[in-house]
């Protein structure tokens, strides 16, 4: 007779003890558990796509192009040259603002930089790509902002320009700002019409300036500069940043043998800008 | 076997009544009578094996539960399966295998707590199931699976990735260390 395991009466003693005891929940529940869980992880799974699209999303924002600062100060970028289309007096230098320092009718050099920030420009800076036609200034072609969209970056950018007429004083010795006119140009009228400088009387010297600036524009140009054809807009550029000018000055020598140009006790037709 | 399924059908247990709401899901709804009744013959049967391993009925059933819950989300498959309580018991103790894992520390400390041998609340004695609860996990699985589950060797080698060889090994050292247990227990209760 084999040999009874002992094992097997305890286990069997308590599995069937334990069968008849075992009182199963049921199935009846199931279905809601996997519902619950079914919400549960979709639920985690909305929040995980929330928290990954927003820390995706939230490192852009602070990149966001931001609105127009005017109190943040503009980088100065060139602007553009140009020459006349047609042959102008001699005498008559059309040029466009350049960088401060540099020769106006240099080698023409074109731009695309757009102004970054909505800010004032500083004073005797070119301010992006402004306005200059050359010789179409000369035709009273207005003149205006370039690029085009400028005001589009910046709608609440006021631009100054100053338009100043220099003359010989009565002593011929030197030029002096004889009268000025503000204008502002903006988004809402983004060019100032160019004065008909063809009804300026020039024989004995004149010249013609729009500044963008906010300050008082030079009230005289020394001896040292205005025989000089660019020298007055590098002075003026100091101070201002010139759009277009119209110099003619002739020199103190050619004056000399210009009788119509001799010393007068003409004096400047309007008071000067402070 | 016929799947758990979605919808009306007539021979489907109604379980409006118990608050399930039908839904576009794709998990089933309702608990067809085959799954009831394969709950019912078989739920009791892991419930003692998981509960001899733990040592805690109440643990038990949660697991045993868990896998008749991951049953039922598979159910057509594992409906056509040869042996569908087989899925429902390799689940069912790896479930506890890995919550042992997890609260290793924690059952043991319980289970080295120094309890009076009386009876449980359900009348079973506790004896045994301290013996077993004092067995290394594998020993104590190998010899639950053979004398609770009734299992052959091989269906235990199967269903704990083990060699034949070691199943066997595990279950004699099992059983040496039960009688050792057993013996030593019924002398201190004066039984023996």
């Amino acid at each position: 007779m084999a040999e009874r395991d002992p094992l097997r009466e305890r286990f069997d003693a308590f599995r069937d003890q334990s069968m008849r005891a075992a009182r199963p929940p049921g199935p009846e529940s199931i279905p809601g558990v996997l519902r619950r869980r079914k919400r549960r992880r979709l639920t985690a799974v909305a929040v995980a796509v929330a928290a990954v699209l927003a820390l995706a999303v939230l490192p852009t924002l602070g990149n966001a192009p931001r609105p127009p600062d005017p109190s943040i100060s503009d980088t100065p970028a060139p602007i553009r040259p140009s020459a006349p289309t047609s042959a102008p007096p001699t005498t008559i230098i059309t040029t466009t603002a350049g960088p401060p320092g540099a020769q106006a009718g240099g080698p023409a050099t074109s731009t695309t930089a757009k102004p970054s920030k909505c800010a004032t420009p500083p004073d005797g800076a070119a301010y992006g790509d402004p306005y200059v036609y050359g010789s179409e200034v000369l035709n009273g072609v207005p003149y205006s902002i370039r690029p085009a969209d400028y005001f589009d970056q910046c709608p609440a950018y006021r631009l100054r320009f100053v338009e100043a007429r220099y003359v010989w004083d009565r002593n011929r010795q030197l030029i002096v700002l004889a009268s000025t006119t503000e204008r502002y140009l903006t988004k809402a009228s983004p060019t100032v019409p160019a004065p008909n400088i063809n009804t300026l009387p020039t024989p004995c010297g004149e010249g013609y300036v729009a500044l963008q600036t906010t300050k008082p524009i030079p009230s005289t140009i020394p001896n040292s500069v205005q025989d000089t054809p660019s020298a007055y807009l590098n002075l003026l550029q100091k101070h201002a940043t010139a759009a277009f000018s119209f110099w003619h000055f002739p020199t103190s020598t050619e004056n000399r043998n210009n009788p119509s140009c001799t010393p007068s006790p003409s004096t400047p037709q309007t008071s000067p800008t402070p | 076997m016929v799947a758990a399924t979605r919808g009306s059908a007539a021979n489907e247990v109604d379980l409006g009544c118990m608050g399930l709401v039908p839904d576009r899901s794709t998990a089933p709804l309702v608990v067809a009578p085959e799954f009831a009744d394969f709950y019912a013959a078989t739920f009791p049967q892991l419930l003692t094996q998981l509960h001899a391993f733990v040592g805690d009925r109440a643990e038990a059933q949660d697991l045993v539960q868990e896998a008749y819950t991951r049953a039922f989300a598979r159910w057509s498959a594992i409906s056509r399966f040869e042996d569908p309580v087989g899925w429902v018991r390799r689940v069912a103790w790896n479930l506890a295998i890995s919550r042992w894992r997890r609260a290793r520390r924690l059952l043991h400390w319980r289970r080295d707590l120094t309890q009076p041998d009386v009876e449980g609340p359900d009348g079973l004695s506790l004896d045994l199931t301290r013996a077993l609860a004092k067995l290394p996990p594998i020993y104590r699985q190998a010899v639950i699976l053979h004398y609770v589950a009734d299992l052959p060797v091989r269906d235990i080698a199967t269903l704990t990735g083990a060699a034949e060889g070691t199943v066997k090994a595990r279950l004699h050292r099992a059983r040496t260390m039960l009688n050792e247990l057993l013996s030593l227990d019924d002398r201190r209760s004066g039984n023996g």
